[in-house]
């Protein structure tokens, strides 16, 4: 009997086998720890998605990973590869990128010719039920598996190729084994077992059926493609050696295959393209005479010419010349162009990135510290982020893609993972359940993720008693399980690698969606994982809408503002920040900000990080904001652990609030070099962080007596930067973003009606909806036009000191069809129905949504007369007697409030009255106050006030506390609700527009909040 | 003629090496196994009525060739199929 220990599982699939495998490469090491295997291999279908993980999980289970992949070639067989070495890897890397580039987006198909010459270092396994050997002999027709058999030992050898034995317990597999044991000897092959693993445990295979029917979109009863038992799991060398007790050799050669699989995924840096520089200087000649030069334009002093040394020194020992140089090579394009954009991130730490004008911000003017991007004692090479224009962003990708070649530039992939509706809804239908059922119960839940849906209340709400059923019992297990599981290959929003050698030799890639656009098997985690850097060109519609403003200034008058000149010290832009008036302005919009900016009253540009980088999940739930607040108030007393760190503290008040704070505080009382700040920092940042600081700690405390401080209070330090350097925001994210917050605000400040057009022109984007930009440029004396299909364009417009609604904003109107009745007007204006019916071929459901918003309103006539006009001509505009009506109809007429009513439906929006002023006498009556009265209400009062719906947040940070605002006419009101209150107004909150909330007023400053008691339907007044 | 037992017939078996069937007893009579010749397993309908069984075909000293199964969740044996 061979030892157990001797089996090494060749064939598994993951969930990286996309709706196939129903378990992470951390549950399959997980189970081949548990059953004391030593070796297991990796081989998802036509990917290698899940290498990295699979390798990091497997070295930390003390197990050698083995890669491979199952590939599927043109008559739709598989075979089963692995990978020896390194030209192993490459030749499955090219092999997987022609599969996938041979196929629709999602398949991949590899002709047979194109493994001539790409199998060296490759071991192939004549594959499973599928395999084209197996396929033959299952059909009885042994003459193709032998020459199947011949061609693959053809293209391997004798050595590179063994023929696969499964035994799942099939009525057939008996006879099947026996027939291929017999071919490999006949023609001279070893035989080697697998078990083409879908699932670690057995009983994974519940799950397994589930994606099975999800991946062909039938359900359980009807599906044909289900395993017929539940022997697909990972199994013990036991279990494996009595299903082939006859064949010992196919356990015993799993080990000689796997000793031969040696190839280690290579970690670091990939070669990048050598950038081609002037008079075939060096990359980092050229990139110092590019600093310089700037650094000269500029007039930098004398000392700031040290830090850039000293960054380029850094940036050479991190190979990282070429990347500056290419960025830079990006941005320069980008600006040619006329196409906005700046560096974010950490990346504004760096002073080359500023002379380079990669970054807005000059490191040395806002004390930001270098390491905290790149520093020799850092191991992970950091990526360069920049945001673009988001409606020319593709431009610069094509840029880089023509530049540097398609097979030498892909962007990262990303997987789109189930979440708790996904799961549900997908789990529900493969048990068969209606749709409709299923988005009832969706629409109900207020969680994202679906690990711990048997605790959801929002579920069991939905479901009431049904929830004991076996079948939703079934559905919720099933969905817990599905948490985090990858659904299908998306983009990521903007990160690209580039590299010297064909990417497919490191990576394989697969075709997009979009044309010409390829993205890497791995996504932003692995490549990071793998030490590859790639550059973020990201999309930022807030830079698309400040672009589209200024060139609304431009056309509307003489003076074209140019935003780069602007100095960040105007009182007028700072006023109207502090007042809270912020509805569109980037990042301190929120309701969140709105609170927090009356007391925090930004003067500055430094306020403007403080303010950005205070209000985020971090700080919140690190206890940072309202000490900070106190302190900024007068209300606490500013003091230091110790007088060393109050260089480090000063900015934000003694309070640790950014990243570039832990590694100062660590130079500054332990003597740490900013490298190892950083390592700190980012330990402190990391999960699982015990281990990971408590390395730190004594290097920490000895640092800090060198230095003369004592142990006590260094320790408390370094408490203090355990409970709040994990929670700490980026600095220089924060001082880019700060750039972009000004100047946003600059443009409301003085050109409303150009940014609020922008805006809308630009959405999905910010904060708020555009009903809400709506009804704020009103409430700033914007005149807000209806949609006109003799005035509007596309987009929306200035017109008269005011905003002209755009066909955009009609549901169905793409812009292809906005421009097609934009151009068939041409100069003359449409003079009633029949005209435009008969000048512009649009659906009767577009027509009648123009006329529903009122688009038709400039001929006097009643929406509801348009709609039956419409209903009665024939279809065929060319014909050149209509038939209309041949007598007038007396149809109602809409009131205000219906024709609103109608408006929101078509166009999410209105540009008449505010809905709640259809209410308003009534409301007035029951003595319920507006936002105008509520904001002047003392405090501790007991009131009751209505509005719309227009925020409903629930932060995992606030303890069960939910933050809602309401709109009327006047503005907002902020309303908090507590856990006890929300539970039992939940149905009416939940299903509610337009709400009534009684509770008590809390004033602090100028921020007033309604802490909810009472919740009403409105309907009930 | 081939006789199909819906639901199977509830037999007793013994087993050789706690894993094949030696003999089966049905209608009052002990059947010895002379060979198996299939074994499979099935694991289906979970969602709605789990089926776990493993199935043996195998001819007996008596004469039959037949298809039993043993109900994995139950531990029950079942005789399906007796072939003409």
């Amino acid at each position: 009997m061979t030892n157990p220990s001797c089996y090494v599982e060749l064939h598994a699939h993951s969930y990286f086998s996309l709706l196939d495998g129903a378990s992470s490469p951390d549950e399959l090491v997980n189970r081949a720890q548990t059953l004391g295997m030593s070796l297991l291999a990796l081989t998802d279908h036509d990917a290698v998605y899940g290498a990295p993980r699979f390798v990091q999980a497997a070295h930390k289970a003390g197990i050698r990973p083995i890669l491979g992949a199952e590939l599927t070639l043109d008559d739709y067989s598989h075979l089963t590869l692995l990978v020896k070495d390194e030209q192993g890897w490459q030749n499955l890397c090219a092999l997987i990128t022609a599969a996938r580039h041979n196929a629709p987006k999602g398949e991949a198909v590899l002709s047979v010719g194109a493994l001539e010459g790409h199998t060296g270092g490759l071991i192939a396994l004549s594959g499973c039920r599928q395999g084209r050997i197996a396929r033959a002999l299952l059909k009885r027709d042994k003459a193709a598996a032998l020459s199947a058999a011949n061609d693959l030992l053809r293209l391997f050898g004798t050595t590179n190729f063994w023929v696969e034995l499964q035994h799942h317990r099939l009525p057939d597999d008996n006879r099947l084994v026996a027939h291929l044991a017999a071919l490999a000897t006949h023609i001279g092959m070893g035989v080697a077992a697998t078990n083409n693993v879908h699932y670690a445990a057995p009983d994974g295979h519940l799950l397994q059926d589930v994606l099975v029917c999800i991946r062909d979109n039938t359900t359980l009863d009807e599906s044909n493609k289900l395993r017929p038992n539940s022997e697909y799991y990972l199994k013990s060398g036991n279990e494996i050696e009595a299903l082939f007790a006859a064949y010992p050799q196919a356990v015993t050669n799993t080990l000689r295959i796997a000793e031969q699989c040696t190839f280690e995924l290579q970690y670091g840096l990939q070669e990048l393209p050598r950038f081609p520089t002037p008079c075939s200087l060096t990359a980092d000649t050229y990139l110092h005479q590019l600093c310089i030069k700037r650094a000269m334009q500029l007039g930098f002093a004398i000392h700031t010419y040290e830090q850039i040394d000293y960054e380029l020194r850094v940036i050479h020992n991190s190979g990282l010349s070429n990347y500056f140089l290419i960025v830079w090579d990006i941005v320069r394009y980008a600006r040619e162009q006329g196409i906005l954009c700046q560096g974010r991130g950490s990346a504004a730490n760096s002073l080359v990135a500023y002379l380079l004008d990669i970054s807005p911000i000059n490191p040395l003017s806002h004390d930001l510290v270098f390491e905290r991007f790149l520093s020799s004692e850092r191991q992970v090479v950091p990526d360069i982020d920049i945001d673009f224009d988001a409606a020319r962003r593709e431009e610069v990708i094509q840029y880089v893609y023509q530049r540097y070649g398609l097979e030498h530039a892909a962007m990262a992939s990303t997987f789109v993972t189930f979440r708790a509706r996904s799961a549900i809804r997908d789990v529900g239908r493969s048990l068969g359940l209606p749709l409709d059922v299923l988005e009832h119960v969706t629409t109900s839940l207020d969680v994202h993720q679906s690990r711990n849906l048997h605790d959801s209340t929002s579920l069991k709400d939905a479901l009431g008693g049904q929830i004991e059923m076996q079948t939703w019992q079934q559905i919720v297990q099933l969905a817990e399980q599905l948490d985090g599981f990858p659904r299908h290959l998306g983009i990521h929003n903007g990160g690209m690698v580039i590299t010297e050698m064909p990417l497919a030799h490191r990576v394989p890639t697969e075709p997009a969606t979009m044309t010409d656009r390829h993205v890497t098997q791995w996504d932003k985690e692995a490549l990071e994982d793998i030490g590859m850097v790639k550059i973020d060109i990201l999309g930022l519609r807030m830079l698309s809408a400040i672009a589209e403003a200024v060139s609304l200034i431009s056309e509307n008058s003489e003076r074209v503002p140019d935003l780069s000149q602007l100095t960040f010290d105007d009182p007028a832009v700072y006023n109207m920040i502090c007042t809270a008036d912020t509805v569109g302005v980037f990042q301190v919009e929120s309701r969140a900000q709105a609170q927090v900016l009356p007391r925090l009253n930004p003067r500055s540009f430094a306020d403007l990080i403080i303010c950005i980088s205070l209000i985020r999940p971090g700080p919140v739930q690190g206890d940072m904001v309202h000490p900070y607040l106190r302190r900024r108030d007068g209300e606490e007393a500013i003091n230091y652990l110790h007088p060393l760190l109050e260089d480090a503290l000063k900015e934000t008040l003694g309070v640790i609030l950014f990243q570039e704070q832990c590694l100062k505080v660590a130079q500054s009382i332990a003597g740490f070099t900013a490298g190892q700040g950083e390592l700190l920092r980012r330990a402190l940042g990391a999960k699982n962080t015990g281990a990971a600081i408590d390395k730190f700690y004594n290097d920490f405390i000895a640092g800090a007596a060198a230095k003369g401080v004592e142990t006590d209070v260094a320790e408390t330090i370094f408490n203090r930067l355990r409970a709040f350097g994990g929670y700490s925001f980026p600095k220089s994210h924060a001082a880019s973003f700060a750039v972009l917050v000004y100047h946003s605000a600059w443009l409301k400040c003085y050109h409303p009606a150009a940014f609020y057009t922008a805006l809308l022109n630009n959405q999905p984007m910010g904060f708020w909806s555009p009903a809400i930009l709506i009804n704020d440029a009103q409430r700033h004396s914007i005149p807000i036009y209806p949609v006109d299909v003799n005035r509007s364009q596309y987009g929306c417009i200035l017109e008269d000191k005011g905003i002209r609604l755009g066909f955009n904003y009609i549901n169905g109107f793409g812009e292809e069809t906005g421009k097609k009745l934009v151009e068939a007007r041409g100069g003359a204006p449409f003079e009633h129905l029949k005209d435009f019916r008969q000048r512009v071929m649009l659906s009767r459901n577009l027509m009648e949504n123009l006329i529903a918003a009122g688009a038709m309103d400039i001929w006097q006539q009643p929406r509801r007369n348009l709609i039956w006009q419409l209903a009665t001509f024939q279809n065929d505009v060319k014909m050149l007697n209509l038939i209309s009506a041949s007598e007038a109809i007396a149809l109602p007429v809409l009131s205000q409030a219906e024709k609103a009513s109608m408006e929101y439906g078509i166009t999410g929006l209105s540009t008449g009255s505010h809905p709640i002023v259809f209410y308003r006498l009534q409301l007035n009556q029951h003595g319920i106050l507006s936002s105008l009265q509520f904001n002047q209400h003392p405090t501790g009062n007991k009131v009751c006030v209505a509005g719309l719906i227009v925020v409903h947040q629930a932060p995992p940070t606030a303890k069960g506390y939910r933050f809602i605002t309401l709109e009327d006419e006047h503005g907002f009101i902020n309303l908090i609700v507590k856990p006890k209150i929300y539970v039992e107004f939940r149905r009416i909150i939940r299903s509610a527009s337009l709400l009534l909330a009684e509770g008590q007023v809390q004033r602090q400053g100028t921020v007033t909040n309604l802490i909810v008691e009472r919740c009403m339907p409105f309907k009930g007044l | 003629m081939t006789r199909l037992f819906g639901g199977g017939v509830l037999i007793d078996v013994a087993l050789q090496n706690g894993a094949l069937p030696k003999h089966f007893r049905w209608q009052r009579r002990v059947h010895p196994v002379k060979g198996v010749t299939n074994t499979w397993r099935v694991d289906f309908g979970w969602w709605r009525l789990r089926i776990w069984r493993d199935y043996f075909k195998l001819h007996t000293t008596t004469g039959l060739l037949v298809v039993i199964y043993h109900d994995l969740l139950t531990d029950s044996w079942y005789l399906q199929t007796i072939y003409d």
